[in-house]
């Protein structure tokens, strides 16, 4: 493996392990606002590093360019429907969770 | 870096003229952000041409026709803060999640805003959701309710900063809790 190489497989196996992260709290976590935090979050840091990784072993700047539009649309859409479930549970009577 | 700027607290609720100038500038923008994720896949407009036409309707439907200013030392600040927190954040959650103990003490809190301009709220409230430990549950009348991992005093902290960076985007001042109670 050359540098980029390692690199790539360093952030790209660093991204699975937030999304395994995410993934044991959407599990684990006692309510539906606590799974939310732990999808919305883990599964940004996780696809920003799958990203950064993809990136390095990119061939062109188009490519990294549409890897980072990819993954800021992933974002913002992430970011808009985790609100709009959230607010919606709320809405409804959804009741968090607590100690 | 702030200029006085003009206020922005009015709710554009009124439905106004669009012009033909306008839809064209959202189709021609949109249509090219479709050609850069999908580029000489002419197959793809199949999907691109209604989807394009679709989010140019929403775009004109909810741009709000308020003159904004950007500060790029602003962008930047707000881009530099934004990814250190998100790292936070993925680590924090992770972090919870994979502990046994799982330690968790959440709670449902209001923050009244500082913000006044609609844009820079709606940002703030997405933004707010990848810092670590608050998730936006709820947005009215310049109040957002936050889902928190772990309520404690300085739950706010990282809430306020933020607040900060996105006012200093848009070179808005910020106003006190206190006027957006009045």
């Amino acid at each position: 493996m050359n540098l980029s190489e390692s690199i790539s497989a360093v952030l790209i196996l660093g991204g699975m392990f937030f999304f395994v992260a995410g993934t044991v709290g959407l599990l684990r976590f006692p309510d539906f606002f606590t799974r939310l935090h732990a999808l919305t979050k883990a599964d940004n840091l996780g696809l920003g590093l799958v990203i950064a990784g993809l990136a390095v072993q990119a061939s062109s700047w188009a490519d990294v360019t549409r890897l980072v539009l990819i993954w800021l649309l992933v974002l913002g859409a992430s970011a808009t429907l985790c609100f709009l479930v959230a607010r919606t549970a709320l809405r409804h009577g959804q009741k968090p969770w607590t100690k | 870096m702030s200029l006085p700027c003009t206020p922005t607290d009015q709710p554009s609720l009124v439905p106004r003229k669009q012009t033909a100038g306008e839809a064209l500038l959202w189709i021609i923008t949109l249509g090219l952000l479709w050609t850069a994720i999908n580029p000489g896949d002419l197959h793809s407009w199949l999907v691109g041409i209604p989807v394009v036409a679709l989010a140019s309707a929403a775009a004109l439907r909810l741009h709000s026709p308020v003159p904004r200013r950007y500060s790029l030392l602003g962008a930047m600040r707000l881009a530099t803060f934004f990814v250190a927190q998100s790292f936070r954040g993925g680590w924090d959650v992770a972090k919870r999640a994979l502990s046994p103990a799982m330690p968790l003490n959440p709670a449902m809190l209001n923050y009244p805003l500082r913000l006044r301009d609609e844009l820079a709220q709606v940002l703030l409230v997405n933004l707010n959701s990848l810092l670590p430990g608050t998730l936006s549950a709820d947005l009215a009348n310049g109040v957002v309710t936050i889902h928190v991992l772990d309520a404690g005093p300085e739950t706010f902290a990282d809430m306020q900063t933020l607040e900060e960076r996105v006012a200093g985007l848009f070179s808005i001042p910020l106003g006190t809790e206190k006027d957006i109670r009045a």
